[in-house]
């Protein structure tokens, strides 16, 4: 027996992670002209930025239901100490609210926490891992729940657009509203503060704002874990972390991941996000 | 206006709060009579000084203000000329002159009546007041005259002269130190003249010596040769259009003209015929205009017959100054507001589309008043501002006005409207002052500013030898290239700035190219330079075909 950990798939956690740690990852919906499709299960990303590029209309998202999530919780629950579900902010999504009313309407024995990370993408992944990390080395409901909140006090994820289309297209850009509607070329960069999309600051040529992006990382080592994002530039993407590498502790490697569909509506192809987890002072 | 009550030489040696009004009244009518002259002095190929408008305007609204104390002690008198000039302050010798102002004030202010040792002592303080208000004093300039004149006029601090006398050895010791600043400003040297704000404290003080002297209105002071050139070209003297008639009453009227293949010569011609001290100025994009007129549609209907009208600006010489309230829109208060200077109508929308609260309409031919920024700062939606000057001439004026405000302000010194740009796209409300400022001011520097433009006159600027009328290209306010084709001077431009690793140049288009040419030059300088972006936006901005950013 032990502790079971649960997040979405808004969390981009690369799968190789999820299944060696044990996690379970509840699909959002993809909805695109008539069709829906569970996120990273029933499309790749990679298909899904060629249909969000060819796609006249743009696709939509639905979180999970408190239904799919019940499904989890009543089916892990026969057999576990606790289950911890860890999800992207509730002021991004309604998958927190989802996880809620599951959890308060499960009939799995063990006590079910919901931690609201008050994150999106991997600023959920490096929450979820670390919870995840601590349940596979014997830590009891309590402890890995409290380590869940702990996390996601020192976690910070910042990404740059190609372009901001997208998440304006998608109704999300809260904040970040004073970088749309000029004249000039610019990457802008956002980072979640307070659960929302605020600015980070505009890049005036994407090499430039990646070295913002960089700089801003810096700013707040020392970090414990770290994970470079993207949509559709794996190669800038490594390259960003293989320049980060030297932020975390020796022999520690920076993860590389893949935006889901999910996130993928919002960011448009060309994104690049950091995540970061900072260490304890 | 200023009276014209003529009196005999002064043999007082004390003078009281009338005096001292009607010594700067002349002093306006002599500046007026002297403003093109001054204009004419502007050292750089490019239209930007307007040295001679700015202190008149200064001047002359400083001395308003006084109109209605009659009797009043010189104390009294000073202090009314100080706040004056500081409410209407405009340009960089407008903020200097405002200081001259506050100086004399503090010299003078347990004075109802003076003579040369009070005054010699004022102009001490005016002296550390004026270089006090600028941030890098240079000399060579109207701060070099102030100190000297203060020197000259320490010499009668315990001395029991007549006031005449005192002001003729000021005037003196000012006439020698103008002639001189070419040898302690090398641009004044290349550009063989003298320096247009010491030449305008030179009027001044020749318009207060005329009146303790008792001798007639006003007329042309002579600039002196200026020292060290071999053969002055000097200043280009323009005869003064108006004669200034004393007047009972009427509309100050004020605005700007931009526009395409404006006729400075022609309007002036065409206004003065309208109505009286006309003072028009400018160049082909654009036109500052003032007459007094009894009515002044007809020359705002003239005026908008040509282009597009801006700071547009009536007054009722006869009723007192009251401010042009602005309409105040309700807007939720913010914890960080920007007040921005700008010209044209690309970058007004584009640093509003950035988040600036307030624009101040503003640029190298139209600086804005210590007033018009305070205004801003006042009515932006937040007690703490943030003020972006975006021009080198307009930060010290930004500085006062901040020190002025009770709101929390902080002016980054954009010195153009590139790193203006640059600073604007680092504001962020989500963050504090501070932080926003500590980024803005590190954007600044990440930005080199060109600038394309055609020469006014000849010079010889950092070896490169210009003709008026050539199309010359300057980085960072150096001539690099001077020719006939736009094209070719954007190009060397570019090229020059490939050594500093820029990657992006934005190319802000102006009134004085049309859009397709514009578009044109873009495409072709896109085809050929590699490793760098080029960018064409709408600036809008007067006089300059482009003004050009570099990152």
């Amino acid at each position: 027996m032990a502790v079971r950990i649960v997040t979405d798939s808004t969390s981009d956690l690369p799968a190789e992670t999820a299944e060696r740690l044990g996690i379970t990852v509840v699909a959002q919906n993809v909805h695109i002209g008539t069709e829906t499709y569970k996120d990273n299960v029933t499309i790749t990303p990679d298909d899904f930025y060629s249909m969000l590029a060819s796609s006249a209309e743009l696709p939509k998202t639905s979180q999970a239901s408190p239904g799919d999530f019940k499904e989890v919780y009543d089916s892990l629950g026969s057999d576990a100490d606790g289950i911890v579900s860890i999800h992207v902010s509730s002021e991004l999504s309604g998958t927190y609210n989802s996880a809620v009313q599951a959890a308060a309407q499960t009939s799995a024995d063990c006590p079910v926490e919901t931690v609201d990370t008050m994150q999106a993408s991997m600023g959920v992944g490096l929450v979820v891992i670390a919870a995840a990390e601590a349940a596979s080395s014997g830590a009891g409901h309590d402890e890995v729940v409290s380590i869940a909140r702990d996390s996601t006090a020192r976690v910070q994820c910042f990404c740059l657009f190609e372009t901001l289309e997208y998440l304006v297209k998608g109704g999300r850009v809260g904040k970040a509203q004073a970088m749309i509607g000029s004249v000039l070329s610019i990457k802008p960069m956002i980072i979640i503060r307070d659960g929302e999309v605020q600015q980070l600051g505009k890049g005036r040529t994407f090499a430039k704002a990646l070295g913002k992006m960089k700089q801003t990382a810096h700013e707040f080592a020392p970090v414990e874990a770290l994970s470079v994002m993207y949509s559709t530039t794996p190669e800038t993407a490594g390259q960003v972390a293989d320049d980060l590498r030297e932020l975390l502790p020796k022999g520690a490697e920076p993860a590389v991941t893949q935006f889901g569909p999910a996130l993928g509506v919002y960011t448009g192809p060309g994104a690049i996000g950091i995540a970061l987890l900072q260490a304890k002072s | 206006m200023a009276s014209t009550q003529q009196i005999e030489k002064s043999t007082k040696r004390r003078l009281v709060g009338d005096d001292l009004r009607a010594m700067f009244s002349s002093a306006v009518h002599l500046l007026e009579a002297n403003v093109e002259a001054i204009n004419a002095l502007n050292v750089f190929p490019v239209p930007d000084g307007d040295t001679g408008i700015n202190m008149f305007l200064t001047l002359q609204d400083s001395v308003a203000v006084t109109r209605t104390l009659d009797g009043a002690g010189a104390n009294e008198i000073s202090r009314a000329l100080a706040d004056g000039a500081l409410k209407a302050a405009k340009g960089n010798s407008g903020v200097i002159l405002s200081q001259f102002f506050e100086g004399l004030a503090v010299g003078l202010r347990d004075s109802h009546d003076f003579g040369p040792p009070e005054f010699a002592a004022a102009l001490r303080e005016a002296r550390d007041r004026s270089y006090k208000a600028v941030g890098e004093p240079k000399e060579g300039t109207m701060l070099t005259v102030v100190s000297d004149v203060a020197k000259a006029a320490s010499g009668f601090e315990s001395e029991a002269a007549e006031m005449a006398d005192f002001l003729s050895s000021v005037c003196d010791a000012a006439r020698e130190s103008v002639a001189l600043t070419p040898t302690l400003l090398p641009v004044l040297r290349e550009a063989g003249v003298v320096d247009a704000g010491g030449q305008g404290l030179l009027v001044i003080l020749e318009g207060a010596r005329r009146y303790a002297a008792g001798e007639a209105g006003p007329g042309e002071v002579e600039v002196p040769d200026p020292v060290g050139i071999d053969q002055p070209t000097g200043a280009v003297s323009h005869e003064f259009l108006d004669s200034v008639e004393e007047e009972e009453y009427g509309y100050c009227t004020q605005f700007l003209v931009e526009g395409v293949d404006l006729d400075p010569d022609e309007l002036r011609a065409r206004v003065s015929e309208m109505g009286r001290s006309a003072v028009v100025v400018g160049n082909s994009a654009s036109v500052q205009v003032h007459v007094h007129m009894e009515d002044p549609g007809p020359v705002i209907s003239l005026g908008a017959a040509l282009g597009s009208l801006s700071n547009v600006k009536v007054e009722n010489m006869d009723a007192q100054h009251e401010r042009f309230s602005s309409d105040r829109r309700e807007e939720d208060v913010k914890n960080l507001a920007v007040v921005a200077v700008a010209w044209g109508d690309g970058f007004v929308k584009l640093f509003r589309g950035y988040g600036a609260d307030r624009i101040v309409t503003g640029g190298d031919t139209m600086n804005p008043s210590v007033g018009d920024l305070l205004q801003a700062i006042d009515e932006a939606p937040s007690e703490t501002v943030i003020v972006l000057p975006n021009n080198s001439n307009i930060v010290p004026a930004a500085e006062q006005a901040a020190g002025r405000s009770e709101k929390d302000v902080r002016v980054v010194p954009t010195r153009s409207i590139p790193q203006g740009v640059a600073a604007m796209l680092e504001f962020n409300t989500d963050l504090d002052a501070d932080r926003n400022a500590d980024s803005m001011n590190e954007a600044i520097e990440a930005v080199l500013t060109g600038q394309v433009t055609e020469a006014v006159r000849d010079v010889t600027m950092n070896g490169v030898s210009v003709k008026q009328g050539m199309v010359v290209g300057m980085l960072e306010r150096e001539v690099i290239a001077a020719g006939e084709s736009v094209e070719a001077v954007v190009r060397s431009l570019v090229e020059a700035a490939q050594q500093d690793e820029v990657e992006l140049v934005t190319l802000y288009r102006g009134a004085p190219i049309d859009e397709g040419d514009a578009q044109q030059i873009a495409d072709a300088l896109d085809s050929d330079i590699e490793d760098i972006e080029i960018e064409l936006v709408e600036g809008g901005q007067p006089h300059y075909h482009f003004l050009v950013s570099l990152e």
